[in-house]
């Protein structure tokens, strides 16, 4: 008879679904935003400012009438789009390099790891000022220096990974049966370290917002029209006391993103490590079981 | 390099760096493995054993290791090559068709993520031109003959949901796929449990036979060396002292290291007694070594063991290093 096994332990805890769920409405809103929003982001109206929440517009409007809901809608786009765009190329610079410092050691992994020393010394911040003031402002701009400053930490990890997971015995077996390095790197050390640098990259997400949110707000980011929150903050800045919401509802957009963000990573890394998994009860357990179980 | 004999070890050195000093693990071994047989290597833990097999596939990290000597290999084209020498590419394409290696624990050398037809396969694909489709065929064939029923089911699965000998029985398979000429078995049976283990020794010596491969078979065990071996090869801090056939070394062992272990075998039938043990440990192989490295714990031990005793032959295939039985010494040791 063929078994499938059951898997125990929930992927769906509790607060996966909740961060699971928000993240999907924060992100379907934002590619859906042309249809989600009531209005459109730039759409001006000089004789409704500074508007207090009502039902024609939920979130207020601000010092030139327009919808923050509305923007804050199209905001998203900018501001998720472009962190998992930092991320992604952290990561497909990061882990090879991290992949072949770890494996080789000697001098390539001195070489590669004083470099990202050297990156790791200055504030990843104040790096990607550099990076956009010598080439100019842009988002392209900032998002390319970010990745670069994401570099070090994702390879790191991606070393230290790869120098546990160089030493075991099936490396070494993959080795004595004539495999090339790139088809051990990749195809065997890489998948034993996946699940951990998963975990790393839901978590830079949310730094990578920050940080983006940060150069906006310094006006190092996106260039309006477009706006992401970070460069709704820094506008709203100046009419604080007069419409506090301005800097609210773009700053806790950021704050709940990011701590759905860091719920989502945990509950990642609780369900890869076997360990840390939450069980079934032990009356759903001896159900699963089906009277293996002496009661 | 005999006619008959696939790799031939000669004065092979292997010095490895580590943060405590230099380790001379391995002292000059001269090491013959002709065609077809099922060579042993014994010797206690710690004596160069698994560091003499490595060098054959050249396994320690290269920039902490000092090789000297040679190893020959025979291909199975017949052109002679230096493992030693040889180009990494060149090195990549004998390791695994040439000679390829089997180790302690199979489940640790089984990658976890991968299912073992997948393993098989990759191995399949890395070394041989043969289509995907030939190449799962081949899978399947090579399960059946380590006998994993049913195959296809079986092919599927991932390593822990197999048994240690199980794995073993897969390493094997993965050894044997590309039709090496020399399997090293490192202390493959170790752990493994009796019953397992000699299914599995079965195994080897059945495929042996039937693909006419040499094994070079590293062991602490003299019952495993006694049931399958043909020739053995005794080591003790790096060298070799003894190699005869396996029938002469327990009839007449030579040098008092191989009477050593081959008397602390535990016997049944023998309750109450005190186990035989050799006094003492293995030198460290830290500090260099002055003449013969068995001495301080020999029995025998006389003023010209300081000096290295060269290897001498009793007779055809079996050779010792030691001063004791030299027809001239063992008349002054009489008299």
């Amino acid at each position: 008879m063929k078994m499938k096994q059951k898997n125990l332990g929930h992927f769906f805890t509790v607060s996966m679904v909740i961060s699971l769920i928000l993240l999907t409405v924060i992100i379907l809103a934002s590619v859906f935003a042309a249809y989600v929003a009531p209005y459109e982001q730039a759409a001006i109206d000089m004789s409704k400012t500074f508007q207090a929440p009502s039902a024609a517009h939920w979130l207020g409007t601000d010092n030139v009438g327009r919808d923050i809901l509305s923007r804050l809608i199209y905001g998203a786009r900018v501001t998720l789009l472009s962190a998992l765009v930092v991320v992604v190329i952290s990561v497909i610079i990061g882990v090879p390099l991290g992949l072949i410092s770890g494996y080789y050691g000697g001098k390539v992994d001195n070489i590669i790891m004083r470099v990202e020393d050297v990156i790791l010394a200055f504030p990843a911040l104040l790096l990607a000022f550099l990076f956009v003031a010598s080439f100019g402002k842009s988002i392209t701009n900032a998002i390319v220096a970010l990745g670069i400053v994401y570099v070090p930490m994702i390879s790191r990890l991606t070393r230290s990974l790869t120098l546990t997971e160089r030493n075991k015995a099936y490396v070494e077996a993959a080795q004595s049966i004539g495999f090339s390095d790139t088809r051990i790197l990749f195809r065997h050390i890489l998948p034993n370290c996946v699940s951990t640098i998963i975990t790393q990259m839901t978590l830079d997400i949310g730094y990578a917002i920050l940080d983006l949110a940060a150069l906006s707000f310094l006006g190092m980011g996106v260039q309006p029209p477009i706006s992401d929150w970070g460069a709704m903050l820094e506008e709203g800045r100046a009419f604080i006391q007069i419409s506090p919401l301005l800097c609210l509802a773009p700053g806790i957009s950021i704050i709940v993103t990011v701590v759905l963000l860091n719920m989502l990573s945990d509950n990642i890394q609780m369900y890869l490590d076997q360990s840390q998994r939450k069980l079934p009860s032990f009356k759903k357990l001896r159900k699963m079981a089906g009277g293996l179980i002496e009661q | 390099m005999n006619s008959d004999s696939i790799i031939s070890i000669e004065n092979l050195t292997v010095n490895l760096m580590t943060t405590r000093g230099i380790v001379c693990a391995v002292r000059g071994v001269d090491l013959e493995i002709r065609k077809g047989e099922i060579h042993g290597l014994v010797g206690e833990s710690g004596c160069g054993k698994t560091m003499t097999a490595k060098s054959i596939l050249r396994l320690h990290e290269e920039n902490r290791t000092l090789y000297g000597g040679r190893i020959m290999l025979k291909k199975s084209d017949g052109a002679e090559v230096n493992i030693l020498d040889i180009k990494k590419k060149e090195l990549q394409s004998i390791r695994g068709r040439e000679v390829a290696m089997i180790f302690q624990d199979p489940m640790a050398s089984l990658n976890p993520l991968l299912t073992i037809g997948d393993q098989i396969g990759e191995m399949l694909k890395a070394h041989t031109e043969l289509s995907s489709e030939k190449i799962g065929a081949k899978t399947l064939a090579l399960l059946d003959m380590v006998g994993i029923k049913p195959a296809e089911e079986r092919s599927r699965q991932y390593p822990f949901e197999f048994s240690g000998g199980m794995a073993q029985r897969i390493m094997i398979a993965m050894a044997l796929s590309c039709d090496p000429q020399l399997l090293i078995a490192d202390e493959a049976t170790t752990a493994l449990d009796v019953t397992t283990q000699a299914q599995i020794l079965d195994l080897m010596k059945d495929l042996q036979r039937r693909i006419g491969m040499s094994i070079l078979l590293i062991t602490h065990n003299f019952g495993v060396v006694a049931e399958i071996c043909d020739r053995t090869s005794v080591m003790y801090a790096g060298k070799i002292v003894e190699t005869s056939s396996v029938q002469e070394l327990f009839d007449a062992p030579h040098h008092p290291y191989t009477k050593a272990l081959i008397n602390s075998i535990p016997r049944s039938g023998r309750s109450g007694e005190r186990l035989v043990t050799i006094p003492g440990a293995p030198p460290s192989l830290l500090q260099p070594i002055k003449g013969c490295a068995f001495a301080p714990r020999c029995q025998y031990a006389m003023e010209k063991c300081c000096q290295e005793p060269k290897m001498r032959m009793v007779k055809r295939g079996h050779g010792y290093a030691c001063y004791l039985n030299d027809d001239r010494e063992e008349a002054e040791h009489d008299g």
